[in-house]
């Protein structure tokens, strides 16, 4: 999907906003947007930056060897952990897996290290959820999701052998 | 506006930028310094529209399907029903943990089940869409997006069901045989 698609959906989702449940709503939502995107917009820069030197850095085939596409099991399982130990929000991990994915990662891979950072992402487990829901509802969660970065990536070469 | 804008990670990352940027200058030559500088612009050209419009689309998204729309009924509604109601509201739950935990908070306490929390707590991480429309559509392009998307479709209900497998509080149970 390009530039311009996602622009026809947003300008296509807010007429219908505005229609069905009025301006005010569809102005609020717009004022709420300009604002996330201003607040991003300084991260996303100096993010976008330090990806691209640091891919300069890493050393060639470092990358396609540990978490490659033709990597394996292995690779799923080493991406899996990397994902599970990024401490930090989107800002940190997406910048990572824009580098891993220009410096040779299969997307196999990096669909397990997205999945695993997503739900093991322990300083938010620490940080929001034990206070919130308890030790217990925490570890019971984390049990429950062991085993989804590994689904995740079954899955997706599942849907890579269909579409591709 | 401007202090979650030039917050703690911003800074970070500006310092990791220099300290990259000095390293490959002096390490790799202008030439690369140069080359590299020019690549990040022109895929900042790339994400900064992309990340206009679908900031946009995540927004409107919200205004017609609020979570609550949703959550209401992941606590009425039992087995997969519940999972279900369950993910969808997880994926259109707007931000950070600072939003959708006292969401999850306020939902154990009116009853809700704990194989729906997960879902639910599972389908807001890895399904978002706030966050694919912010992050992984502009930095990783749409086909990445949508072949995770798709591969995590069932993620929140695989969990919520492993997670009902787990008897109930220990406290509930000796309770329950006094």
């Amino acid at each position: 999907m390009g530039t311009v698609a996602l622009w026809i959906l947003a300008l296509a989702l807010g007429l219908f906003v505005a229609v069905k449940k009025g301006p005010d709503t569809a102005a609020t939502a717009l004022r709420g947007a300009i604002g996330r995107a201003l607040e991003a917009l300084p991260g996303i820069a100096v993010a976008v930056l330090t990806a691209g030197f640091a891919g300069q850095l890493i050393p060639d085939g470092l990358v396609a060897a540990y978490i490659g596409s033709d990597s394996g099991l292995g690779g799923v399982l080493f991406a899996m952990l990397i994902g599970g130990m990024i401490p930090g929000g989107p800002m940190i991990s997406f910048p990572l897996v824009v580098v891993l994915n220009e410096s040779g990662a299969g997307l196999v891979q990096l669909v397990t290290l997205l999945t695993a950072w997503s739900v093991f992402a322990l300083h938010r487990v620490i940080i929001y959820e034990i206070p919130l829901m308890g030790v217990r509802f925490s570890l019971i969660r984390l049990a429950s999701s062991l085993p989804l970065p590994l689904i995740a990536a079954a899955f997706t070469a599942l849907l890579l052998e269909l579409f591709r | 506006m401007l202090k979650q804008a030039f917050n703690a990670p911003f800074f970070i990352f500006a310092a990791l930028a220099l300290v990259s940027g000095t390293v490959c200058y002096l390490a790799l030559g202008r030439e690369i310094f140069l080359g590299s500088l020019q690549e990040d612009i022109g895929l900042l050209a790339d994400v900064i529209p992309k990340l206009g419009a679908a900031v946009l689309i995540a927004a409107f998204v919200q205004a017609l399907l609020p979570p609550n729309f949703f959550a209401r009924y992941m606590g009425e509604e039992t087995g997969l029903k519940g999972l279900t109601f369950a993910t969808a509201a997880g994926a259109v739950t707007p931000g950070g943990p600072m939003t959708s935990f006292p969401l999850v908070s306020m939902l154990q306490n009116t009853g809700t089940g704990r194989g729906a929390l997960i879902a639910y707590v599972t389908s807001w991480t890895t399904m978002g869409l706030q966050r694919v429309f912010m992050w992984e559509v502009p930095l990783m392009g749409s086909e990445f997006a949508i072949i995770r998307f798709v591969a995590s479709m069932p993620l929140p209900v695989i969990a919520g069901l492993v997670s009902r497998l787990v008897p109930a509080e220990p406290a509930a149970i000796k309770r329950q045989r006094a």
